[in-house]
């Protein structure tokens, strides 16, 4: 590509020009955004304009939970409560955006932050409000605005192959692995061995988060889940327990043709 | 409010900065390399820097009473705290963007803002970052202050908006905390802490509220935020009676501060915005 003589797009004596009519203090529409400056203008390049920042919170306290030491089983009471306080967020920010008149929140991010109190944690959802220029129909199934966690890049790909997103779903678990008995302890010195029990929970607890973030895709009535991630942290418990976190944005199909314009190759210097 | 004026020695009139000399910049070589080619160029690193001392001491009151069994409390808006806070980082930008006048530039980009404790003093709060000119005719009446890398800043250039300056939000809230509010964290089940649920989100409230104030204090018409943070401290409730039965013996009232940043945005020619970008496989990243 030839190089762009800033002069033929009137920079930057316009854009200073323009810093010179400011008029600091005057009340007018202000949209806020955590979007990145690049997000920003792809979203915009994508025919959204951004409204506002929307977040919603809740502090969440978690109960008592009692296991058994040597069996592996879902730990019930801990999953629900990472699923229900996350829900709880998830649904205040749609509230914000909601009053704010959006089609949608892109660039969602969910985070759980500890410390205000014991036992309890803040899981917070934070994104920014959009709406379409046109009046199409962007909202979900149940006429709430659409939640992405999508990048603002991925979001404009994704539109430009003919996919929108629907809503950000997820699945949670939090799983007890058994703890090994004295003869598997001892059996297993000095030996390369697999420890099943452990295997088989990574796989039971993995499977219960998808399973659980998919039915929530269903739900929304999407084609697909994109940009999905599976986290696995520590609960606790000596390593015995831990938390699966499958997470993604549901997508449907905007139009039957999905090509995207051939992209050219570059290698930078 | 700037406050009063406080400047490096090389920002002054015949200082280090107002002399010609050899550019310096903190901008990555593709970021000098895109303002450039926007029209800019980077002229001198600046900082704007005070240290500051908050205190809290004294300036609010909690509400509670000791022998009232069951009283509801709410959360509390700290409006004077919540001022200072923001008022510290706005007087690093204000500097910062005096050092950038001082160096006869029209802004400052990649600007950074820096807390770091001074034991037993207070906080000094540091806003560096590269200041920039145009090469046209036209300059601002204010050197502009914009958290955004240089190539970030020359994009928004080229879809048609400008960065016009920093606006801060700083949300303050604070309440009692005693057995009876701690008792709700002591259950066998899963519940919501609506009180606590309550103070965070009043405090979040509020700092986007005052982040919308401050973009129009600077004539903005959008923001991209660069920092949101929060955190909780405990104090002790300024009150001396206690009651045992009700309260415990540990009286503490919680506040939750909740800082935000971001460069402001003005729109100056809408016309730009239509570009579409290209796609590109960049093999430096396979």
């Amino acid at each position: 590509m030839p190089p762009v003589d800033p002069r033929q797009y009137g920079l930057p004596d316009s854009a200073m020009a323009r810093l010179a009519q400011l008029r600091p203090g005057a009340p007018g529409t202000i949209f806020t955004s955590d979007l990145s400056a690049a997000e920003f203008l792809l979203v915009r390049q994508a025919g959204f304009r951004p409204l506002g920042l929307v977040m919603g919170s809740s502090i969440y306290h978690v109960g008592m939970q009692v296991g058994n030491w040597g069996q592996n089983m879902e730990l019930a009471v801990l999953s629900q409560a990472t699923y229900n306080a996350r829900h709880l967020a998830m649904t205040r920010m749609q509230v914000e955006a909601d009053q704010l008149g959006a089609d949608g929140v892109v660039g969602v991010a969910l985070t759980v932050q500890h410390g205000l109190m014991e036992h309890a944690a803040e899981f917070v959802a934070i994104g920014t409000a959009v709406k379409a220029e046109d009046e199409g129909q962007w909202r979900d199934n149940q006429n709430r605005p659409f939640t992405s966690a999508l990048s603002g890049q991925e979001f404009w790909t994704l539109l430009r192959t003919g996919y929108a997103p629907v809503g950000l779903v997820l699945g949670a678990c939090v799983y007890h692995i058994a703890h090994r008995t004295m003869t598997q302890l001892f059996g297993n010195i000095g030996q390369n061995v697999e420890l099943p029990q452990f295997t088989q929970a990574l796989y039971d607890a993995r499977e219960l988060a998808m399973d659980r973030m998919q039915r929530e895709a269903e739900a929304l009535q999407a084609e697909g889940v994109v940009s999905m991630g599976i986290s696995e942290h520590g609960y606790g418990w000596n390593g015995h327990a831990i938390e699966y976190l499958a997470i993604g944005t549901a997508v449907r199909s905007l139009r039957a043709e999905h090509t995207i314009p051939e992209p050219q190759i570059v290698l930078g210097l | 409010m700037t406050g009063p004026w406080v400047m490096g020695p090389g920002a002054v009139q015949g200082g280090r900065l107002s002399r010609p000399g050899p550019f310096e910049s903190g901008l990555t070589v593709e970021s000098e390399r895109a303002l450039r080619a926007a029209g800019f160029a980077p002229t001198r690193r600046v900082l704007g820097a005070t240290v500051f001392r908050l205190s809290t001491k004294g300036m609010w009151n909690c509400g509670a009473t000791p022998f009232a069994i069951g009283q509801t409390l709410r959360s509390l808006e700290v409006g004077p705290i919540q001022e200072a806070h923001a008022h510290c980082r706005r007087l690093a930008f204000d500097r910062l963007a005096q050092e950038c006048a001082g160096a006869g530039s029209d802004g400052v980009v990649a600007t950074g803002l820096e807390l770091e404790l001074i034991a037993g003093v207070g906080h000094e709060y540091l806003a560096q970052g590269t200041a920039i000119r145009s090469g046209g005719q036209v300059r601002p009446p204010r050197p502009f202050v914009a958290g955004l890398s240089g190539k970030r800043f020359a994009a928004l250039l080229r879809a048609g908006w400008v960065a016009c300056g920093m606006a801060v939000g700083v949300g303050v809230t604070v309440r009692h905390d005693d057995l009876r509010t701690r008792l709700t964290g002591l259950s066998m089940a899963n519940q919501e802490l609506p009180a606590f649920t309550e103070l965070v989100a009043l405090a979040r409230w509020r700092a986007r509220e005052m982040l919308i104030a401050d973009c129009a204090r600077i004539g903005a018409e959008g923001l991209v935020l660069h920092h949101n943070t929060s955190f909780a401290s405990h104090h002790e409730c300024t009150r001396t009676a206690r009651n045992y039965l009700t309260e415990g013996g540990d009286v503490q009232d919680i506040m939750v501060t909740v800082t935000m940043w971001g460069t402001g945005l003005v729109p100056f020619a809408a016309h730009l915005g239509g570009t579409p970008p290209e796609l590109v496989i960049n093999l430096n990243d396979l």
